[in-house]
């Protein structure tokens, strides 16, 4: 059973203001990614950084840490790698092999409900990491395009 | 942010005893054509630092055939699998596979036309085959031998004519095409090596086991005479033979140790080239030759390949080069020679820009080497022979053969010439050609290094903790204990400064870790999938190169621990060593036997 958290506004917004977004119509330039916590008490999330205009998967990468879990919700596009035919949110759950126990089993039963709670959540790309080469942009494009591409 | 590959210092000729093997060179003459392990080799025969390499076969390559056209060559492997593949271009696109004959291809032959192909060796049902080589349709049988067929040649005018020479003793000559069976010639009394034609097309020559060469009509099969009956024959098998570019001489290699050319008008030998090395006779038999243009190659059971004079009578260059894995690779300290040690215990020492490999005597092993190191002018190298052997490159003869008492796992060596050595259970360290300490330890080792400095000692374990150790005099005591690997600890290199550790272990996993703090600088270096076999620092410490189990070579930053340069497949079957010869040039060694060499131009 998904844990019940509490997801404020300011996150739901962060989210709305890049994500919810018509790919084609709405050609504005937007932030890459925003990256969420969940409170020390893990009751509630909070945002703990959103990308400044101009940053990349690699800003994004560096910014995380091998000792503490972080949900991603990541906006992966051309200009990432031209493979990817089409704009894809990939929400991504990043829990090291370092992070406490506690702090991991935590983040992995409540990122359903996070999930569910943001508006067309649930159809983002999924991607779990536990090590950076899991993370690695090539890794997650190739993953992208498998799912994208029909059945051969 | 990228590495290309700048030479292919490329391995000696797979041999096995008994056994001839076929070289081929491209039409022009330009390079020689052999195969090692899973690859083909094309070599340059004038440059032989200059190679490139065919890696798409699943087992065991055993010959390789250029078309007559220059622009396909055909491969056939250990399980009967021939591969027909485009030389022009670096891709190598595959225009064929088939699967002629159940068992191994000994031999392939083209026909002038570069049309056909007829594959031999071992099998269940038939011992060859003939094919077209653009759709693998038949185009005849070959029939009449009862035993392995272990050569073929095609005549490369109309009409053609094919002839075979087997286990058997016999000759089969076929007419063609399709290839039919003509009739069988019985003058080999043991197994027959080689046959080919001669370059005119009037002539076809036959070389076997029993020493005996003898000559047939190439369009009847009749024979002409046996060539052998003249005076300073061969006194040993004959393994292969070449004809001359005008088909007025014949180059024949032996058992005896030697090659010689004979004139077909005289029936007689005009220059024999005494091949033998002193040390190792079983070694220098002569098992192979090509004779292409200018260049006359006769290739010996050790892998050497000899380039012989006719006007001396001598071997003018000998072309060496490992026939075995590479197991162990380090730089000299001024970064111009490279050293190599592979599975058979064998040390060679390589020019750097070159590529003229030496082997060093004085530095090998009766079995695998497991790791070298050099310092100064010393190397040391570390064998399953259960010896570390400490050269001197200033003296040759000044050997330090020292005992260990147990397998040693790992050797490292400082600026001031301390060397330690992990085995199972112990440490030991060496100053000045001496066991000085043996360390107990209640874990098992498996890996060691020294800082430049000599200060400090770095120990792996089996349960992938790394044991950091302070050294005074021959004292060693335990600082920190690093925890972050998860697999054992395969492979551990100090930064040029001593202040920063990288280890690496069976998982794939590399964590660089503070040396004075025992924190860990970097937990990003986590790209390999199998066991990280070599780390290497550049000069600046800045970067690292790492090369594992899963083929790849990976070339780390420290100022930008998420980006990487990949090397891909850099070495088939496995890379056994990595290091820097300067801040963007990488050299690596792998189970392919072969040295490369690449340009890395580097993260931004």
């Amino acid at each position: 059973m998904a844990k019940v958290i509490d997801i404020p506004d300011d996150v739901l917004r962060a989210f709305n203001a890049f994500a919810a977004t018509h790919p084609v119509t709405d050609t504005t330039p937007k932030p890459k990614y925003l990256i969420v916590r969940m409170t020390d008490d893990f009751l509630s999330c909070a945002i703990d950084s959103i990308a400044t205009l101009g940053s990349t998967y690699t800003d994004m990468v560096s910014q995380l840490s091998p000792t503490h879990c972080r949900w991603i919700i990541y906006s992966l596009d051309v200009d990432d790698d031209i493979q990817v035919p089409e704009r894809t949110l990939c929400f991504m759950a990043w829990s090291p092999d370092d992070a406490p126990v506690k702090q991991k089993m935590l983040y992995s039963a409540s990122k359903g409900f996070f999930r569910r709670g943001l508006p067309g959540g649930i159809d983002m790309f999924l991607v779990q990491a536990a090590s950076p080469d899991e993370i690695a942009l090539n890794v997650v494009v190739e993953r992208v395009i498998e799912k994208q591409s029909p059945q051969q | 942010m990228s590495a290309i590959r700048s030479s292919i210092f490329a391995c000696a000729p797979t041999t096995i005893r008994g056994q001839s093997v076929h070289l081929d060179a491209d039409p022009k003459g330009e390079s020689l054509l052999y195969t090692n392990g899973k690859s083909v080799f094309i070599r340059n025969l004038a440059k032989p630092e200059v190679a490139k390499e065919y890696t798409q076969h699943s087992c065991n390559v055993t010959v390789a055939k250029y078309a007559p056209s220059g622009y396909y060559i055909a491969s056939g492997d250990e399980r009967g699998n021939v591969r027909v593949w485009d030389t022009v271009g670096d891709e190598q696109i595959l225009k064929l596979e088939t699967h002629p004959i159940s068992g191994r291809i000994n031999d392939i032959a083209w026909d002038g036309e570069s049309k056909r192909i007829i594959a031999v060796g071992d099998g269940r049902d038939k011992f060859g085959h003939a094919f077209l080589a653009d759709s693998g349709s038949s185009c005849g049988e070959i029939m009449g031998h009862s035993k392995v067929i272990n050569t073929v040649a095609i005549r490369q005018t109309r009409p053609f004519r094919a002839v075979t020479g087997g286990d058997d003793g016999a000759l089969v000559f076929s007419n063609g095409v399709p290839f039919a069976y003509n009739k069988t010639i019985q003058d080999h009394t043991r197994f027959v090596q080689e046959v080919k034609f001669s370059t005119n097309g009037e002539m076809f020559a036959s070389v076997g086991t029993d020493g005996k060469i003898f000559l047939y009509d190439a369009k009847t099969g009749d024979k002409i005479k046996e060539l052998s009956l003249g005076e300073h024959g061969h006194t040993g098998s004959i393994f292969a033979l070449s004809w001359s570019p005008d088909s007025k001489k014949l180059l024949t290699s032996s058992a005896d140790h030697t090659s010689k050319i004979w004139d077909i008008e005289t029936s007689s030998v005009v220059n024999t080239f005494d091949l033998a090395r002193s040390d190792d006779a079983v070694a220098s038999q002569q098992v192979g030759n090509i004779w292409k243009g200018d260049h006359l190659v006769s290739l010996s059971l050790s892998g050497d390949l000899n380039y012989l004079d006719p006007s001396t009578s001598k071997a003018s260059r000998i072309i060496q080069g490992h026939q075995k894995a590479i197991t162990a690779f380090t730089i000299s300290e001024d970064k111009k020679t490279l050293f190599t040690g592979s599975y058979d215990g064998r040390v060679m020492s390589w020019d750097e820009s070159s590529g003229v490999a030496t082997p060093l005597k004085e530095a090998s092993h009766s079995n695998q080497v497991m790791q070298m190191v050099s310092s100064g002018a010393q190397l040391i190298s570390a064998g399953m022979d259960d010896t570390v052997r400490i050269s001197s490159r200033s003296a040759p003869n000044d050997v330090s053969v020292l005992s260990t008492n147990a397998l040693p796992k790992s050797v490292s060596v400082s600026d001031d010439q301390t060397v330690v050595v992990a085995t199972e259970n112990e440490v030991q360290l060496f100053q000045a050609g001496k066991k000085v300490d043996s360390l107990p330890v209640g874990y098992s080792a498996t890996a060691v290094a020294i800082n430049p400095q000599g200060s400090v000692v770095a120990v792996g374990s089996q349960d992938g903790k790394v044991y950091v150790m302070s050294l005074q005099g021959t004292r060693l005591a335990v600082v920190h204990t690093l925890i972050k690997n998860k697999g054992a600890v395969s492979a551990l290199a100090f930064n040029p400064e001593g202040s920063l550790v990288a280890a690496g272990d069976s998982t794939g996993k590399i964590f660089v870790y503070d040396v004075a703090s025992g924190e860990t600088k970097t937990q990003q270096w986590v790209f390999h999938t199998a066991r990280v076999t070599a780390i290497g620092w550049s000069p600046s410490g800045q970067y690292a190169v790492s090369g594992s189990l899963d083929t790849n070579v990976y070339v780390w930053s420290l100022d930008k621990p998420t980006k990487r340069i990949a090397i891909t497949n850099a070495h088939a079957l496995s890379v056994s060593g990595a290091a820097f010869v300067d801040e963007d040039t990488v050299v690596s060694t792998g189970a392919d036997a072969c040295v490369k060499t690449w340009k890395v131009t580097h993260h931004k």
